[in-house]
Formats: C-alpha cells, structure tokens, sequence
C-alpha cells in the first residue's frame, strides 16, 4: 500500500476530478449532469434523513411529530385551523405551528407544513425540509415560519427540498419598511455565532428615513418570485452611518431564529393581494389607557365623572 | 461483517448523523464538529493513503451531494481527499504510537477545516464572508479536535476488530489496552511474556545473532543449524519471535529489543552482498580478486567509509578524507547489485574465481545500432563535511525476523532488521547507501519492501535515512538510452580487474519496459558487446559461452 507512484497518480486524478465537478458547477449551475447527481443523491440521502430526523426526533424529548403525521394536518392547515390533536404534537412543535398558521391566516397564504430534516454543513445557510414536488413544492417559494421570513426553496427533489436561508449572505431580500412603506433590500450576516448576527438594510430612496423598532417585511416581487409580499423579516436595531453614502441603512434584527428551526411553511400560492403589514407581530408599546379620577364633592347630587386619558408606560 | 464495508458504513452513517443532527446543534460559540472530516482522517490513518484519499473523495462527493447540499459540487470531494491522502501519507510516520496519531490527525483536521473556508472563500465569495469565517472557524477546528481521540480510538477499534492486520492491529493494541481493566491487562501481559516454548522447525538461522553466516553451497547440510532435528523456540506471537507478533486486538506484544553492541563484522556496511560473502571456506587469501593486478586489497567499506560499518566510528576523521569509493570490485553473480534477490551467496558455485564485473552483458547477437545504456552504480565522493561527525551510538537491533530461511539472506541488513523505530534511535548512524530507485523483489519478507544490500529497508527507512553524507548509488545516463537496474543473475563477464580510473559498472540484463519496447533483454550480452566492443567483450563472450558471437 505504500506504492507512491501509484497513490500520487490516483491522488492527481480524483482531484482532478474533483476541480472538474466544481467547475462544470461554477459554469453552469443548472447543468444537467450536476443536477443528476444531485437528484440521486437527493433520494438517497434524504431517505435516510427522513429516517434519521424521526429518530432523533423521538429521542430529542417530543413525542414523534412525524412528517406524516403533519401530513395528515395539512387539510386543516389549510383551513386554518388551529385546533390540533395536541397529544399528537409536541408542545414545542404545536406552539410552532400555532404561531405560523395565524402569521399565514394573518397575511392569506396556502402553505404546506414541513419540518426541517437537515441543516448544511460548513459555512452554507442552507436546510432541508421534509416536502417536495410531490407535495406540490416547486423551486424559488417562500418559506416561513411562526415569526417570519425563513428562506426560499432553491431545489427540488420529489420528497425533500433545499431552502436557502434569508440569513445566507448570498441572498437578497426586497424589503419594505413598515410604516412609511419605503423600499429596500436585506442581505444576511452569514453563518454566525449562534445566529446572532444581524441582517442590514439598504434603503433605495435618498428620502427614506429610519428609526429604530420599526419593522421591516418582504415587498412584492415580480410574480410572486423569489419572496411573497407581506412577510415579517425583522426589526430595525440599529441605524448605520455610512460616511458618504446616499442612501441610509440600518441593521436589523431577524424575527426567525435560524439555528433553531423546526417547523416551516411553504407557501404554495400567494395572497391574491398585498397584505402590507397584517402580518407584523403588534408592537410592544402598550396603548393608551383611560383612567377614571372620581372627586366627591360635598354637597353635590351625584359625583362626575370625567375621564382623563393618560398614556402609559 | 468484513473490514471492506467498514469505511462505506461509517462515511454514510457519519454524513447522515452530520448533516440531521450536528449541523442543527447550537453549540457556544457557533461552530459545530465536522464529523466526516474526522471520520476520515481516521480511517485514512488506518487504512493507509491510498484507501485514504479514495475514502475521503467519496465522502466528500456524499457529503456535496447529500441534501441541503453544497453550493459547488466537488469542493468537500477536493478537500476530503486532500486530507485523507495527507492523513495517510503521515500515518506511516505514527508507527505504534498512540500519541502521534492523535496528533497527526489533529493537525490534518485543522488543516483541512482551514482548506475548506479557504475553498469557500475563493469559490463562493458572496455566500462565505471573512467575519464569518474569522468566528466560526476557530470553534469548528476546536470541536474537531474534541472529537478527534474518541473517533480515532473507535476507529482503530473497529477496524482491528475486522481485520487480523498487524499493523493496524499494533495500533489498537495501544490504544485499546486501557479499555480493559487494569488487572487483567496485568495478567495477560505477565502471561505474554513467560517464554511460551513450542516446537519448531529447524531455520538456518537458528541460534545465531544477526541471522547466521551464509552458509556456502553444498556445506548447507555441515551447518549445525541445518541438521534435523525438533528445536525449541518461543511459540508465535511470543515476544522472541518474530512472526505472528500480534492476531488479536488488545494484546500488544511488544517483542524486546536485543541490544547488541555490534562489533565489526564481515557483512558490516557492505553493499549488497558483502564481497567475500560466499567464498566462505574456499575463501583464500591468493585467490581474492582484490590481491590480484596490484589492485588493493579492500574488499568492503572499512569502518568509517561511506557504506561502512558502524564500529570503529572514531576512526571516520583518519579515514575519510579518501576520496575513493570503497567498494572496488564484485566477487559473485549478484555481488553488488540493486535488487538482486538475497541469498546470491548460495547461488554462487562454490570454488568460483571472484572476477571482477563490469556492466555485464549477455546477448551477443546485437549488431543494430539501436541506442542503449548501462545502468550504472556509481559511488560518489562522499561531501568533506562527513568528517565532523560524531561517533556513532550504539545499535540496537531487533531480533531477527525470519520469514525465509535467514541463509537466503531474509530481511537483514548487516545481520538484523532494522525497523523504523530503530532508526530512529540513531541520529548519527553509519553512513547509509542511498539508492535513487527502489526495487521490488518477490521474495522480500514484507510487502512492498525493497531489497537493498541484502537487506530490508521499508519505505520509511529510506525516508529516515537522506542525509547528504551518505554515499550515493545513482542511476547513470551512459551514452543515451535507456536505464536498467539490477535484475536477475545471469551472466557474469570474466574479465580482470580494469585498470584503476575506471570504475566498475554493476547490472545484468533485465526485462522491462523498455526491453519490451527493445524486443530484448537490455543489457546482457548484447549490450556488452557493443559496449566492449571487439577488442575483450566477445572474446570473453565466446569463451563463456562456448563461442557464440
């Protein structure tokens, strides 16, 4: 076995090899070739991480919220309705579910439930997830979750399908701040320590002006494509100074957890109109409340009343 | 289940736990383990580079391919591979020591985790960003390296648990001896090493140090270690022998070392076999090529000249400031040359006159013009600088390890096996002959093992054993043509010893490649002839061989 000559020629050609796959790649990313042996790989391997992901489910705590037996929630999923079995979901998972069925109600998407099977290795921001074509999953829609904005599928294969993450720092999200309505775009921060880092926002009009706490959704796209309207992303954090720079930016702070995804949506058809914002979490800032001063006044028939707004907090 | 579906079961296992559990985990810190990138870095130290290389590319490949995917298919095939063939590049290097396999394959890890944000970066600029490789990479190398000993071990583990290799079995011997309890570790040590006697067939070499003089043709059965008999010897797998050192897993035998100060012996240093090895009891002073035509009387390296023996180091500053080579002339078909297969010394007729041989030739029906070369043996001067060192530390030799009968000269250089350990322990040993080429014989005791010198180097010897002051064996161009090399023992040209100023050339006629190519031998007789031309080659030719021209 310690045949140098032998090894070095094998060594020069599988790297060969090697650097040929990711050029013809490089070139062409939707080369037939690359996308058959992604397609094989694809249903071998996401078999077994069906298989692995029900597993580990089972062990990680949960009773089994199988991908079947989400399936069989779908019909009322799409109805909308929120009362599940709870016995046959995790508490974790309904709440999950819960949560992203009234952001779908909120904003009139369809969606196909799916639970995330795989994360990427290395420095992707990408997962995979439990429904494909065959569940009527097709390439470039959106994924959501409870909070907001997960990612978009990038491909494909009839029983799973691969969602780039909007915090991936390769995506692009047009963006629309809410309540002036002012245009911009979202790239992610990349794979970070533990999903901390913050997204930045790059506004387009000279005029737009930003202020911390405002939140910021996904404008609409044409056709609908990559990203459906309507769908929280963040909060603004952070304005950014930017020496010289036209347009203002700000950082903003993801309302989805990438590192700790369970249960997603596809939405499969989009709204018929822009939900703008209905589907933004309500802001912490408590309304106003009516406090009611009752003077007695001697002498007096009955006591007045005169209510006095007052703002709180 | 056979050792073959080993890496198969573990890589696929691997990327799936990887790619649905790991990659999902919040760990501080933000990285998380490359499972993979351990998983084969350790069966690359196991298996050796080539298993490793091939192991880490199909890895890789899955792990591209596996959903979600990576962004450019091939670039974890490109980096896996990488460091598989680097992992077992440098296994060889590990030897028996736990330590350092650990250490070899932390350092390939890191590397390799380097190699691939490196990869990503220059590949896939927009979606892997500098910050983000400056935060993660640094947690990701150290989870690998947490991982690294617990996977190396269950590695080791199962792979000698699968295979009855001594090698890897060596390895997991180590590392598996503290699984058991102390006690009984103990126990099966104390009972390894109470001389298990058992029967045994007679070896040449029995009883001697350093595997036993070379018994000369037809006084085999003179020999007292050739007569019948039943002889006792340490049963296999007993410290003493040599063979079957180690079947199961957790019972390293670590065979003790038979210190020997070496004194100087007739094989001492010599190249190949030693001139004068063979003549044995017909040896005569008169008839010693040496003695004859005024050349001088040196036969072999002296103590301290290059491809000399190891005692009388002392004397290396009297001695080397000669300049000549010291090995002058060859005594017997097979004398001093490469890859020649050992044991020429029983090969050799018994009352032979030690001739001097040049390039020797055999096929004496070449009159084309054809272009050919004679591989040449050379010694070079050895550098002035060898003088300044030091005297050599004592060797330490292993026992014997005899796998053929040790009169065919099995695996001993200069009278023992010099494994890579031992040569290790001599950092100014004897000067080393160094050989440009290995060659490979069938009847080497190891595999892949090149015979050099009568003895048996591994692959690692010769990489421990480069340094400048050894004397050289090269490869010569002569006059255009193709090289040979060594090559079976044919014809010896009788001639006298050449007049001093030109040097002996070694080699005999050899197929290969190129003779293929030639439709001949090359070398041999042919070549000869038209190397010697008329003047002494075909005369000598024709009196060998009984006048064929």
């Amino acid at each position: 076995m310690r045949d140098t000559r032998r090894t070095r020629v094998v060594l020069i050609v599988l790297l060969l090899a090697a650097l040929a796959l990711i050029a013809l790649n490089y070139s062409d990313g939707s080369n037939s070739v690359v996308r058959g042996v992604r397609n094989a790989g694809g249903s071998v391997f996401g078999g077994a991480e069906h298989a692995a992901s029900s597993v580990s489910r089972f062990f990680s705590g949960g009773s089994s919220a199988s991908s079947s037996q989400v399936k069989n929630l779908q019909e009322q999923v799409m109805r909308l309705r929120t009362e599940l079995g709870q016995e046959q979901l995790s508490k974790a998972d309904y709440s999950e579910l819960h949560k992203m069925l009234q952001l779908a109600g909120a904003a009139q998407y369809k969606i196909v439930a799916a639970s995330v099977i795989a994360v990427g290795t290395g420095f992707q921001q990408t997962v995979t997830i439990d429904v494909g074509s065959s569940d009527g999953v097709k390439a470039d829609e959106t994924v959501v979750n409870g909070q907001g904005l997960v990612g978009e599928v990038t491909s494909v294969t009839p029983t799973t399908a691969t969602v780039e993450l909007a915090s991936s720092a390769s995506s692009v999200v047009g963006a629309a701040v809410s309540p002036s309505g002012q245009l911009g775009w979202v790239t992610g921060p990349g794979k970070t320590n533990g999903g901390s880092g913050l997204m930045r926002l790059q506004m387009l009009s000279s005029q737009a002006a930003l202020k911390t706490g405002e939140a910021v959704v996904t404008s609409a796209s044409v056709k609908d494509k990559p990203y459906v309207p309507g769908v929280p992303i963040g909060e603004i954090t952070k304005l950014v100074e930017v020496n010289g720079a036209l347009t203002e930016a700000a950082l903003v702070r993801p309302y989805v957890n990438y590192t700790a995804l369970g249960v997603v949506g596809v939405v499969i058809v989009p709204p018929k109109h822009n939900p703008r914002f209905a589907a933004v979490p309500p802001l912490p800032h408590p309304g106003p409340t009516v406090t009611v001063t009752v003077t007695a006044k001697p002498g007096a028939h009955k006591p007045s009343s005169s209510p006095t707004p007052t703002t709180g907090g | 289940m056979r050792k073959v579906w080993l890496a198969p079961v573990v890589i696929v296992t691997g990327i799936v736990v990887q790619l649905t559990v790991l990659n999902g985990l919040r760990l501080p810190g933000g990285g998380v383990p490359d499972l993979v990138l351990v998983l084969v870095v350790a069966l690359a130290i196991t298996e050796g580079p080539m298993a490793g290389m091939i192991i880490g590319f199909a890895a890789g490949l899955c792990l591209d391919i596996a959903p979600p995917g990576s962004e450019l298919l091939g670039q974890y095939a490109l980096v896996f591979c990488l460091a598989g063939w680097a992992a077992g590049r440098l296994s060889s290097a590990a030897g028996r020591s736990a330590v350092r396999a650990l250490v070899i394959a932390a350092a390939v890890t890191a590397l390799a985790e380097a190699l691939a944000a490196g990869v990503g970066l220059a590949l896939e600029p927009a979606a892997v960003t500098t910050a983000a490789v400056r935060e993660v990479l640094p947690t990701t190398i150290g989870y690998d390296l947490l991982l690294c000993p617990f996977v190396l071990y269950l590695i080791v583990l199962a792979t000698a648990l699968l295979s009855e290799g001594i090698a890897s079995a060596g390895l997991a011997g180590v590392l598996a001896t503290p699984t058991r309890s102390e006690r009984a570790a103990a126990r099966r040590r104390r009972k390894l090493l109470e001389p298990r006697l058992g029967r045994a067939a007679v070896r040449p070499g029995d009883g001697w140090l350093g595997g036993g003089p070379r018994v000369p043709y037809g006084t085999r059965d003179a020999h007292p270690s050739n007569r019948a008999g039943v002889r006792l010897r340490p049963a296999n797998g007993v410290a003493g022998s040599a063979t079957g050192l180690v079947r199961t897993p957790g019972r390293a035998v670590h065979a003790p070392v038979n210190l020997k100060l070496a004194g100087r012996k007739r094989r001492d240093g010599a190249i190949a076999n030693p001139v004068g090895t063979g003549l044995g009891q017909h040896w005569r002073p008169s008839r010693h090529p040496g003695l004859l035509a005024g050349a001088r009387p040196q036969f072999r390296p002296q103590a301290g000249q290059p491809g000399g023996s190891a005692s009388g180091q002392l004397r290396i500053t009297a001695t080397a400031r000669r300049p000549q080579p010291a090995i002058r002339f060859a005594a017997h078909r097979g004398d001093a040359t490469v890859g020649r297969t050992l044991g020429s010394g029983r090969l050799a007729s018994p009352g032979a006159t030690p001739r001097l041989r040049t390039g020797a030739t055999r096929s004496a029906a070449a009159t084309t013009s054809r272009a050919a070369v004679v591989p040449r043996l050379q010694f070079r001067a050895p550098p002035k600088r060898r003088a300044t060192r030091s005297a050599a530390a004592p060797r330490f030799r292993r026992k014997a390890f005899s796998l053929w009968p040790s009169s065919a000269g099995t695996g001993l250089v200069s009278g023992g096996v010099l494994s890579a350990s031992t040569l290790r322990t001599r950092r100014h040993p004897a000067a080393a002959p160094r050989f440009r080429r290995k060659v490979f014989s069938r009847r080497s005791a190891a595999e892949g093992t090149g015979l050099v010198s009568g003895g048996v180097l591994g692959a690692s010897t010769f990489r421990a054993r480069r340094r400048p002051a050894a004397p050289r064996l090269g490869l010569v161009k002569r006059r255009g043509g193709a090289m040979m090399i060594g090559g079976s023992g044919g014809s010896a040209l009788r001639r006298p010893p050449r007049p001093a100023g030109r040097r002996p050339r070694f080699g005999y006629g050899r197929r290969s490649v190129l003779s293929f190519l030639a439709g001949r031998r090359i070398g041999g007789r042919w070549l000869a002839r038209r190397r010697a031309g008329s003047r002494s080659g075909v005369s000598l030719i024709g009196r060998r061989t009984g006048g064929v021209r």
